[in-house]
């Protein structure tokens, strides 16, 4: 008998929650470093939801950055998810307008790669979003449950192993197959280079600037390829 | 932390997020996108993650005197190198933080 597509999704999610325990621990301690409650960390978590964005904007609250700062660089460090949004909408088209809203909020740089790996060997719409609900749903339950464990117990990996540096790693894994070409790679190291220049600049500004300007020679790589054609 | 800052941010940044979800999943039936435009879109982690990873990487203070103390920078290149070839969460994660405990205990 063939196994539930839920199934199969939580099942082909697990080597990437490989990525999510080291980074949920290390959210969770640096949480706890900050002195957030519970009830603090829990809306943080469950309303964000988004890893990356969570850990800039903790940093710079710390650092008491004007609201406006930590709001900016948190939702351009999220404006992927526009691109995952986009990716996962055909999929869509026929399922209600609730189930959509769940959907949408399992949106995460895991899950929507595990979608897209496997997504040749998802034959209907309906097997397809039971088998995302499923990866979505193991990520969700994954980071929650390491982000309070790493608050409740600190990090409990010894200090050697410099665990908060499968941070940085494991989104290396997740950038580099979304690059196809050359032109990405010159922007992903557009992107690089412009961070580590500006980054003296106050409130993660050079992020913000660093993103804008990457997109803005992803947009005309685009156009000049759109114009040959 | 100020108690009402926290919430203020967060739910700003929980509306914003949220709302970056939502955009094409709540809209699709309406609108349907041309290719110039999902091809702008898939830039976006390339333009986006380089600039969040490169600094906390670049300018974390480290501790090995031969590598100018940039040992975290050099892992990341090797493991990035390593993870060009395989694509695997394991190999990028195995591969940077193994050379870096070897090159911080050694």
């Amino acid at each position: 008998m063939p196994m539930h597509p839920f199934l199969r999704g939580m099942i082909a999610m697990s080597p990437i929650l490989l990525g999510v325990i080291p980074f949920g621990l290390v959210m969770g301690a640096a949480c706890a470093t900050q002195n957030l409650s519970l009830v603090q960390i829990l809306c943080f978590n469950l309303f964000v939801f988004a890893g990356a964005s969570q850990f800039v904007a903790l940093e710079l609250m710390s650092q008491k950055a004007a609201i406006v700062v930590v709001v900016l660089s948190g939702v351009v460090i999220n404006l992927r998810m526009l691109l995952y949004s986009a990716g996962i909408s055909p999929y869509l088209k026929q399922t209600s307008f609730f189930k959509r809203m769940f959907a949408a909020y399992g949106i995460t740089d895991q899950s929507y790669a595990v979608l897209m790996a496997n997504e040749d060997k998802l034959k209907t719409n309906k097997e397809t979003l039971c088998f995302y609900s499923g990866a979505a749903f193991a990520m969700a339950a994954c980071w929650q449950l390491t982000v309070l464990l790493g608050y409740v117990f600190g990090n409990i990996a010894p200090a050697s192993l410099n665990l908060d540096f499968a941070i940085p790693l494991s989104f290396v894994a997740l950038v580099l197959p979304s690059m196809k070409s050359r032109s990405y790679y010159l922007v992903g190291i557009c992107s690089a280079f412009f961070s580590v220049l500006l980054h003296d600049l106050p409130y993660s500004l050079g992020l913000l600037f660093s993103a804008f300007i990457s997109l803005g020679l992803a947009v005309f790589f685009v156009l000049k390829k759109g114009r040959r054609l | 932390m100020n108690e009402k800052y926290f919430y203020i941010c967060i739910f700003l940044l929980a509306l914003g997020t949220y709302s970056i979800r939502f955009s094409f999943v709540g809209f699709s039936k309406k609108i349907s996108l041309n290719d110039q435009f999902k091809k702008i879109l898939s830039y976006i982690p390339a333009a986006v993650l380089p600039a969040m990873i490169t600094p906390m990487v670049f300018f974390h203070k480290g501790e090995v005197a031969n590598l100018a103390g940039k040992e975290r920078f050099v892992a990341l290149v090797f493991a990035s190198v390593l993870c060009f070839f395989w694509r695997n969460m394991l190999v990028s994660l195995v591969s940077g933080l193994g050379l870096l405990y070897i090159l911080t205990q050694l």
